[in-house]
């Protein structure tokens, strides 16, 4: 059974069709079950996330998804400093990593907040007042911001 | 992704029990800014403004 049902699949080409400008890529870093194998005990949603992902490169052509085994590929997940699973990465139209993150599946309304990050990262530009993003660009120390949810 | 110097990340935190332990994460949403040593954290979803107040607290405090 699909995870996006029709109706919502239908919405968001529609969305991304009208919305994506630059090419993103959304990188997933999960751990994947080998053939026949138990879904790891301590990642129950690990094989959801790729199953998403997979459903979500369908949507768009401007939509390019990556899933990568932490496993397997500990060079990329090194690259990208990802030591949780599932962890979703997107990209910029360059492939440039601008230290966005989304950490878990992304249920409910959560999943807006993905494709709305998917839009801002192709359009290059947020919805931001322009005050606030003269204070951001002068920021001259290294900041992290976590925002802790859970799906409603 | 308006500054090279600020990373932001979404975390589901039933999906990361330890990860939101050690942040003391009772309610959601909550917000955790750190700049090296210095910590700002936040209950629920403030304005643009508001936000933006916090996220300077740390890296001025």
């Amino acid at each position: 059974m699909p995870l996006i049902q029709q109706k919502d699949r239908e919405y968001l080409q529609k969305l991304f069709t009208d919305e994506l400008k630059g090419e993103v890529r959304m990188l997933l870093f999960t751990r994947l079950n080998g053939e026949g194998e138990e879904p790891p005990e301590d990642c129950p949603y690990c094989q959801a996330a790729a199953d998403l992902s997979r459903e979500m490169e369908g949507l768009s052509d401007k939509l390019r998804v990556e899933i990568h085994d932490l496993n397997r590929d500990g060079a990329e997940a090194a690259k990208y400093g990802i030591d949780k699973v599932p962890t979703f990465v997107i990209l910029d139209p360059k492939g440039d990593d601008r230290g966005v993150r989304f950490y878990g599946l992304p249920a409910g309304m959560e999943f807006s907040v993905l494709i709305a990050d998917l839009m801002d990262m192709s359009k290059e530009q947020t919805r931001l007042a322009d005050p606030t993003k003269q204070t951001l660009k002068a920021i001259d120390k290294d900041v992290s911001i976590e925002v802790f949810v859970t799906p409603t | 992704m308006e500054s090279e110097k600020v990373k932001a990340s979404v975390v589901e935190a039933s999906e990361f029990p330890e990860w939101s332990q050690e942040n003391d994460v009772y309610a959601v949403p909550k917000v955790v800014i750190r700049r090296g040593d210095k910590k700002v954290e936040f209950e629920g979803a403030y304005p643009e403004k508001m936000f933006i107040q916090q996220v300077m607290k740390a890296v001025e405090g």
